[in-house]
Parts: structure tokens; C-alpha cells; sequence
């Protein structure tokens, strides 16, 4: 019955500290202009950006000196709560995971906000993403499947989650430099896209490492090509796009950010948190069980900004390429 | 196995799963918050915990969670979760009734009975009902999608032309939002909420619990219960086992029917509930009963809806693929301890899976159990006067769609309460509304998807053997009634010359 | 009912009003054009209005064979339109003095102008005890971001949570 009343005990003390820090939050508050931080997470508990956020808040909360609260607001791929971030006074009290559909939502013209409206305070970590096929299925490796697709121009059938999304953008820059023809199937969840790749209706599937990590364990899924610069040490044997030859597509990123126009110097402290956050065991443990630090991905404010304009130009060409097909 | 059982029965262990059990019960009844989140926020806790403590904790809080929902839905008429909603449908009559406790009794019965159905086909056929999840695809997805749909006559029995129309607005409200093939945005007016699609909590808390409230001001009926008056004591708890024996076929069909939609990754036990509830009218002899507050229509979506979120996890063990939202969160939970669901589990800690197992049977029981006394708390909110009750539904069903993301989705709620207070008066049902708002995604974006996988050749996707079976027991299901009511009118005007 | 062809009615018209709207349908990426986006929401609008005005047909036949009315239940439209009009504003009132203030004066108000309760303990007190509630539960215990208002309001909730 002890680890019972551990977790009791641990229940409890969270809900009395939650309260206290309710009532009396701006005790602590020394330096930084807040008395609470929000992080609004524009997708719902328990993915991948939850987790992130609340993996990463304690750490935040700690070197800022005031409470960090993680909160989901899902939908429409995070505009919703970009949409509130944005309605809020640019005092670097609330902040937002952001993530490449930030970019595409503004792209594809599902939202007229921008990432520009935002002021970014650092990427935490890339999440590489690889080409998989059914283990034991037709395509044993990246050749099969382009000796495929040159055979049956317009046959390989390719599952990605979303349309006009960070997948699509992702295989078509892959694909584009194999100079084959495929199919782009669109899948709103990654589930039925794995049940139809297991399940032998699809040829290729693009998904991040840390989503099908298990699977490619388990001896279900075969990892093709890494899209990345160069081999990971996890998955030795897996060609690396740039080893192609390939154009080397942008990796799925998760990050924070702040409404744009925040004073400059909590942005500083902001950044200073999250990246002493970063180094906490929660988010290093957090990290090394997601697979998320198989390449290096940490980029502070300016160096994030930068990225971003780089690669919202990059997705647009992408976006207006298949618009023209 | 039986180690793996013996694991789960420890007190350690034992003692999780009851906590579990009633935080799932609390979250669950409360529209807004369900399991799922409850999972989420709960994750970082169960960090000190050895993992298989920590699973069953969660485990037994999703399972109670999909069951407590139906305890508002019937009082109320507030689905506390999605999975309640045929619940509320069929429900709340007997509680209007003041027979409520009844109802309660035979959900609460067949929601453990169901799981536990699940349960032993967890325990004994796990491996080849994943070969079955996995024979679905998108035109499989597809045919489901329309047999469900083809049940709509027999769900609206007594009109069918207002049965059709009901269901057409349900499928067109399905369409709102980002269209999954070609993300073109659909009947958004502009509304970033609504961009995701409809919100599906708030649209059904508006469509009965709110409107079941304008309902009574427009009426001034201000008594919830019209046969008892203030007077109602909820104490049987158990229905009588003389309605549970009548029910075994509807229990039993509604169990396998919730499992096999449960496995599948592209459904869920909403959709379990709903196919099974139609399919429950079906084959009834009396569907015109349905709808007016007919056991067998609480009795099915409960044993489905249970029988699914146990289900769900078939996919989860052995393949990796979670089959629902929460078994997706509970990914999370393996993941902090190490440890990879998927078939990989079964080879290296297979004493794990045995005890998990082994918790969701005795949570099934520990939420019958519960229930009882959960239910005893709730009832006494029905004996508050009306005024008080329906300020409390309004401003719940206002905070809980506010839960669900933000004002907006109040604004989607408050404009199905007038949808619903409309279609009521004029004597339209509801329950095809929900059918076709569940079913349209999966009919619409599967059949675009397996028309994409074939170059747009439909004849293809009859090739396939369940794809075409699926079909032709929908057309079945269409063309029977059809063809003997033609029969019918043909004899009356022979007679009648 | 006199009046029940209103419903199928109204729905023909909002149908064809959306038939417009989804012909400007235009999917992010133009390639799966052979089923476009708007192919099945124009499928389902042409079977309501179809569905609808065969409904608007057989409500008027109706009607004329029985002219009378057999409804029984009296309405209220007065109290409906208030209560709709109190909930609208409750709503509205949300993001402007935010969540607590917006639910008290709700609850109130809802008892008081609907229910015609005239006993101000209940009128007070309920609410209070309601809203309490409520607080505790999604907001303390569970952290949902129920709405803090603006200005003035936003730095008075931002006290409480």
C-alpha cells in the first residue's frame, strides 16, 4: 500500500500547492513582469506537443520564478489558440507551442494570422521523420520502391496525415527529387494510416521516428530513408536522404513562442528559462523516450526566427508547386 | 496468464484501480471533461509509480469514464461524454417517466456485462481480431459507414420522409470544416472553431440537453419528472433479473458488435453505440417504440459503448495502434515506464498485458459496484426543483463547451438547442441527426480516400469481399422494408377494390 | 400543428442558400479534382431540398384535411425568447467581464426573469453556490481556460485564477 499513498499523497500536495499558488502566485514573483505564465497548446492532452509543454513547464517555472500552467485549447490545428494567444496583451504572460503547422495553416489560407505575429523563444528538439514500408511486404528497400514507381508511373500509393499539410509538403520535396510519380493518400489520423499500411493498402508511409519507434521494434514496419543530413546512429543501415542526393526536406520541429511585440527583455528572460529548462532531467528523459534527440534541434530566439523564414518560404514554393499540377 | 493475473489482484494494485475507477466516474459525468483529459492530467503523477499499477490506475479510469457518462444523460439528458449520446437519446424518457432508476440499472448492468464480454475476447482471441482490424480499410470504412446509414428508416419508424431529412442534416453538419482529402475549407463562415470540424460535445449537449430545457420554459413544464412529482427515490439500483433475461440477445448482439467496431483504429465506442442502437432497432419487432423510451434502446449503446473501449485496446497490444483518443493518450502512460505497446509487449512482458487484462475485468466490476452509490449521489439532484436543475444544465452545458476550445463552440452549442427545439416541435427525430453527423466523416472521407487508392474505380472497391458483403447487407436492410411494405399496400388495395 | 410546413420550408431555403455557398469550395491543393470538395455536400443539399419540399408538400395536404389543430401544449414564446436572449447575452458577456461575473449574473437572471423565483435568497444564493462549484471544478481542479474578460475585469479575474 505504500506507492498507493505515495500517489495519494502525490495527488494531494499538487492540488494544495495548485491552490496556494492560485491564491498567493504573486508572492514569488521578483523579476519577471508576471505573476502566472500561461502556455496555451493548441492540441489536445497527451500528444505530442502536450507532452512537450508539460515536460518542459516545470523547468520554465523554476528559473522564472512564477507558476507555469500548461493548458490544452485544441482545434483546427492549433488556430484556435493562436487566435487566443494573439488576443492577449503582448506582456510575454502567455505562450504558445508552436509547431510547422503554423506555417502551412497561413499558407494554405486557413488562417489569415501569420507567423510573423508571433515572437519565437526557442525550438526545443526536431523530430526526424523517415519513409517507412511493411516489414516482410514488396519493398525491402528505398530502390524497390523507386524501381516501383518507375515501373507504374502514378501507382505508388504514399500515406501522410493531413492535405496541403507539413506531410505532403515533406514527401513531395522527397519524392520531387527521386523524380518519380506517386499517390498522396491524406489521412487525418496516423492510426488508420499505420492499419492500412500494416494491412498491406498502402506502399510507403512518411511518419516521424518517435510515432512509429515501436512498430519498427516490434519487426512490423521497415524504415526506409531518414530525412536527414546524414545517418542516425539508432538506425544504422537507413540511407540518409542527403546521401541520395536528395534535397534534405524540412524535419518536424516543436517549439515556444510568445506574441509578437513582447518587450524585449522578457523575451530575454523567456529564452534564458527555456533553454535552462531544456537541460532538466523531466525534458531529458522526456526526450531520450520519444527518440526526439537523435539530432540536434536547439535553436534560441533569433536563430528560430530565422528558421522560420526560411522554411515558410520553402513550404510556399512546395504549396504553390502542387497547386500548378 | 496466471501470474499476470495474480499481479492484478494484489491489493497494490487492487487499491488503483478503485481510485481509478471513481475519478474516471467523476470526469466522465460531467460534460467537458472526459477520460481522456483526465488521463493526460493525471500522466506526470503516476511517474514514482511501478508501470503496472500505474496502467491499471488509467485503465480503470477510461473504462469508468466511458460508463459514467451515461448517468447525466439519463438523469439529465446531458451526454456527459460522447460515447453517452444514444444513451441520452433513449434515456432520459424514463426519467421523465419516473423510471429512472430503472434505466440506470439496466445501463450500469450492461455496460459491465458488455465489457466483460470484451474482455474474455481480450483474453482468448486477441491476435485474430487484430487480423481483423487490420483487413479494414477505407472502403471497408466505407460500407460500415452505410450500413449504419441504412438503418435510418427503422430508426424513424413511424416517419420515415422525417427520419431521411433528419439524418441528411446531420451528414451535411458532418461536412463542416477542413474537408480531410483536399483541405478545403467547408461551410466555415469564417469561424476558426468550427474549422476542425463540428465540435461534437457541444453540438450534442445544445441538441438535447439544452433544448430538452427551452423545451420546458416554452411550456412552462416545470417538472422533470411528470409521474412521481418531487417524491422520486432511485433505490434499485439492480434491475430486476427478470428485464436483464429478456435483454440477453439484445446485450449479447450489442457486446460483439461494440467489440469488432472497437478494434477498428478508424471508428470508436461512439460509433459502436450508434451502429449498435440502430442495429438494435433494426431488429426489433416494435421499432416505432424506440425513440419514447424503449429498454432495449438503452440497453444496446450501453453494452456497445463499454465493449468498444475495451476493444480499443486489442489494436493498441498488438499492434501498436491505439483504437481510440484515450488508448492514444495511454500510449503515453506506457511510455514513461519504458515500455512500447504493441506486439512487442506480448513477447518481452507478457505477465503485464495478462494483468491488465485481468484489471479491466475487475474494473467492469468495481464500476457496477460503484456505480450504485454514484448513482445514489446523483439522484438526489433530481428531487431539486426544476428552476434550480435547469440553471444548472444551461450554465453546464455553456462551461462545457467553453472546455472544449471557446466561446464559439457556446455559439455552435446554442444554435443546435434551437436546431433541436425546432426539429422537435415539428416532430422530427434526433436520433438521425447524430447518426449522420458520427457516420458522415467516415462515409465521405473513406470512400474519396479508397477512390484515391484506386484511380477513382469504383468497381474495385467491390472486389473487396467485406466491402462488398457490408454493402449488400445495407442494401438489404434498405430493400426489405421497401419491397414489403409495396407488398402490403398492393394487398390493402386488392382487399378494398 | 398549422405551422409545421415552416420547418421543411425553412430548410429548402437554407439548403439552396448553402448550395451557393459550397459551388466556391476550393481545395488547398488542386490535384484530387475528379471528386472535388464540394461533390458531397452538393449531393446531400440537392436530397434535403428534394426531401424537404416533399415534406413541405404532404404537411400542407395535411393541413388542409384537418384544418384544426390537435395540439394540446400551450406555448410560451415570450419566456423562450427570453431565455435565448439571456443565454446569447451570457455568452457575450464571457469575454467581456469573464467567466465568475458572466455566470453569476446568468444564473440569476435565468431564475429570476424565467422562473419568476421572487425569494432573494434563491436568487442570490443559488448562483453563489453554483458558480462556486463550477469554479472548483473546471477551473482549480481541472484547469480548463474558462474566459478571464478584458481590461478592468481581466485583471480582477486574473486575481482569482
Amino acid at each position: 500500500m505504500k506507492r498507493f499513498s505515495e500517489v495519494i499523497r502525490g495527488i494531494s500536495c499538487s492540488v494544495v500547492a495548485f491552490l496556494a499558488i492560485s491564491a498567493f502566485g504573486t508572492a514569488s514573483a521578483a523579476d519577471y513582469p508576471c505573476s502566472s505564465v500561461e502556455w496555451i497548446v493548441g492540441w489536445g492532452a497527451g500528444g505530442g506537443s502536450d507532452s512537450f509543454a508539460r515536460s518542459m513547464a516545470p523547468g520554465v517555472a523554476d528559473t522564472l520564478g512564477v507558476p507555469v500552467r500548461v493548458i490544452n485549447m485544441p482545434g483546427a490545428s492549433s488556430i484556435v489558440a493562436q487566435e487566443e494567444v494573439l488576443n492577449r496583451p503582448a506582456d510575454g504572460c502567455t505562450i504558445f507551442s508552436i509547431t510547422p503547422d503554423q506555417l502551412t495553416n497561413e499558407i494554405t489560407g486557413l488562417t489569415e494570422l501569420s507567423h510573423t505575429d508571433l515572437q519565437p523563444i526557442m525550438r526545443a528538439h526536431v523530430d526526424i521523420g523517415m519513409m517507412h514500408a511493411r516489414k516482410g511486404g514488396e519493398f525491402g528497400s528505398w530502390d524497390d520502391v523507386i524501381a516501383y514507381a518507375k515501373d507504374n508511373p502514378g501507382e505508388l500509393l504514399v500515406g501522410g496525415t493531413g492535405a496541403a499539410s507539413f506531410d505532403e509538403i515533406v514527401v513531395n520535396i522527397v519524392f520531387g527529387a527521386a523524380g518519380v510519380e506517386f499517390r498522396y493518400i491524406p489521412y487525418e489520423a496516423s492510426k488508420e494510416m499505420h492499419a492500412d499500411l500494416l494491412g498491406g493498402r498502402l506502399h510507403v508511409v512518411y511518419d516521424e521516428v518517435s510515432v512509429l519507434a515501436g512498430m519498427i521494434e516490434a519487426g512490423q514496419v521497415a524504415p526506409l530513408i531518414v530525412l536527414a543530413e546524414s545517418e542516425l546512429e539508432k538506425f544504422p543501415g537507413v540511407q540518409a536522404a542527403r546521401d541520395l542526393g536528395y534535397q534534405v526536406p524540412p524535419s518536424l520541429w516543436r517549439g515556444a513562442a510568445v506574441k509578437g511585440g513582447t518587450p524585449a527583455d522578457a523575451v530575454k528572460m523567456l529564452e534564458g528559462a527555456f533553454m535552462a529548462a531544456a537541460d532538466t532531467e523531466a525534458y531529458q528523459t522526456f526526450e531520450e523516450g520519444r527518440l526526439l534527440n537523435l539530432y540536434p534541434g536547439r535553436l534560441g530566439a533569433d536563430g528560430f526566427a530565422e528558421l522560420l523564414a526560411g522554411e515558410h518560404k520553402m513550404y510556399a514554393d512546395v504549396i504553390s508547386g502542387l497547386n500548378a499540377n | 496468464m496466471i501470474e499476470g493475473l495474480q499481479l492484478a489482484l494484489t491489493m497494490d494494485v487492487f487499491a488503483f484501480i478503485i481510485l481509478g475507477t471513481l475519478i474516471g466516474l467523476m470526469l466522465g459525468a460531467l460534460p467537458g471533461l472526459d477520460a481522456t483529459t483526465g488521463v493526460a492530467l493525471l500522466l506526470p503523477v503516476t511517474y514514482v509509480l511501478a508501470p503496472v499499477p500505474a496502467l491499471m490506475f488509467f485503465v480503470s479510469l477510461y473504462a469508468a469514464g466511458v460508463f459514467a457518462g451515461s448517468i447525466t444523460a439519463i438523469l439529465f439528458r446531458i451526454p456527459g461524454s460522447s460515447e453517452a449520446i444514444m444513451t441520452a437519446v433513449e434515456g432520459h424518457h424514463f426519467t421523465a417517466r419516473g423510471e429512472a432508476g430503472l434505466a440506470l440499472g439496466v445501463a450500469v448492468t450492461c455496460s459491465a456485462i458488455g465489457g466483460l464480454i470484451a474482455t474474455v475476447a481480450l483474453f482468448t482471441i486477441t491476435p485474430w481480431l487484430a487480423s481483423v482490424a487490420l483487413q479494414f480499410g477505407p472502403s471497408e470504412y466505407f460500407a460500415l459507414g452505410v450500413l449504419g446509414l441504412s438503418c435510418i428508416a427503422a430508426v424513424s419508424a413511424s416517419d420515415p420522409l422525417k427520419g431521411i431529412i433528419a439524418a441528411l442534416i446531420g451528414l451535411l453538419l458532418a461536412t463542416v470544416g477542413i474537408d480531410q482529402i483536399t483541405g478545403a475549407k467547408r461551410f466555415d463562415f469564417g469561424v476558426s472553431s468550427i474549422l476542425g470540424g463540428i465540435p461534437f460535445v457541444p453540438a450534442m449537449i445544445g441538441l438535447f440537453a439544452a433544448s430538452e430545457v427551452y423545451r420546458r420554459i416554452a411550456q412552462r413544464d416545470h417538472t422533470l419528472v411528470s409521474g412521481g412529482g418531487r417524491k422520486v427515490t432511485i433505490r434499485s439500483a439492480l434491475p430486476p433479473f427478470l428485464t436483464l433475461l429478456k435483454l440477453r440477445w439484445t446485450v449479447l448482439r450489442s457486446s460483439v458488435l461494440g467489440l469488432l467496431v472497437g478494434i477498428l483504429p478508424g471508428a470508436g465506442a461512439t460509433t459502436a453505440a450508434i451502429l449498435s442502437y440502430s442495429a438494435e432497432v433494426r431488429m426489433s419487432r416494435q421499432p416505432e417504440a424506440f425513440g419514447k423510451g424503449k429498454i432495449e434502446g438503452v440497453a444496446a449503446p450501453e453494452s456497445a459503448n463499454n465493449a468498444a473501449a475495451v476493444g480499443a485496446m486489442i489494436p493498441l497490444l498488438s499492434l501498436g495502434i491505439p483504437g481510440s483518443g484515450t488508448t492514444a493518450v495511454l500510449i503515453g502512460a506506457f511510455l514513461i515506464h519504458n515500455l512500447q505497446p504493441g506486439p512487442f509487449l506480448f513477447i518481452e512482458n507478457p505477465e503485464i498485458v495478462y494483468a491488465l487484462f485481468g484489471g479491466i475485468a475487475i474494473t467492469n466490476v468495481m464500476v457496477l459496484l460503484f456505480s450504485i452509490v454514484f448513482i445514489q449521489a446523483f439522484a438526489h439532484f433530481v428531487r431539486l426543483p426544476y428552476p434550480i436543475l435547469a440553471t444548472s444544465i444551461l450554465s453546464v452545458s455553456v462551461i462545457g463547451s467553453l472546455a472544449f476550445g471557446d466561446v464559439n463552440s457556446v455559439a455552435v452549442m446554442l444554435a443546435f438547442a434551437l436546431l433541436g427545439l425546432a426539429l422537435e416541435a415539428a416532430r422530427y427525430p434526433l436520433a438521425p441527426v447524430v447518426l449522420g453527423l458520427v457516420l458522415g466523416p467516415i462515409i465521405e472521407s473513406s470512400l474519396r480516400r479508397a477512390l484515391l487508392m484506386t484511380d477513382f474505380d469504383f468497381t474495385a472497391l467491390l472486389a473487396r469481399p467485406i466491402t462488398a458483403a457490408l454493402l449488400a447487407v445495407a442494401l438489404l436492410f434498405i430493400a426489405v422494408p421497401a419491397v414489403a411494405g409495396l407488398i402490403r399496400w398492393w394487398r390493402a388495395r386488392k382487399q378494398t377494390p | 400543428m398549422r405551422y409545421r410546413w415552416l420547418v421543411p420550408a425553412g430548410l429548402f431555403l437554407a439548403a439552396a442558400y448553402l448550395w451557393g455557398v459550397a459551388a466556391d469550395f476550393q481545395g488547398a491543393v488542386g490535384r484530387y479534382e475528379l471528386i472535388g470538395p464540394d461533390f458531397f455536400p452538393k449531393i446531400l443539399l440537392a436530397a434535403i431540398m428534394i426531401a424537404s419540399l416533399a415534406a413541405v408538400a404532404r404537411d400542407v395536404v395535411a393541413l388542409r384535411r384537418e384544418p384544426a389543430g390537435e395540439e394540446t401544449k400551450t406555448f410560451f414564446p415570450a419566456d423562450l425568447a427570453i431565455a435565448v436572449l439571456i443565454t446569447v447575452a451570457y455568452v457575450a458577456a464571457l469575454h467581456v467581464i469573464g467567466f465568475v461575473l458572466a455566470t453569476l449574473c446568468f444564473q440569476a437572471l435565468i431564475l429570476a426573469a424565467v422562473f419568476r423565483v421572487r425569494r432573494w435568497q434563491i436568487v442570490f444564493g443559488v448562483p453563489a453556490v453554483l458558480t462556486t462549484l463550477f469554479f472548483v471544478i473546471f477551473i482549480v481542479l481541472m484547469g480548463v481556460p474558462l474566459p478571464r474578460g478584458s481590461g478592468m475585469f481581466r485583471a480582477f479575474n486574473s486575481l482569482l485564477y
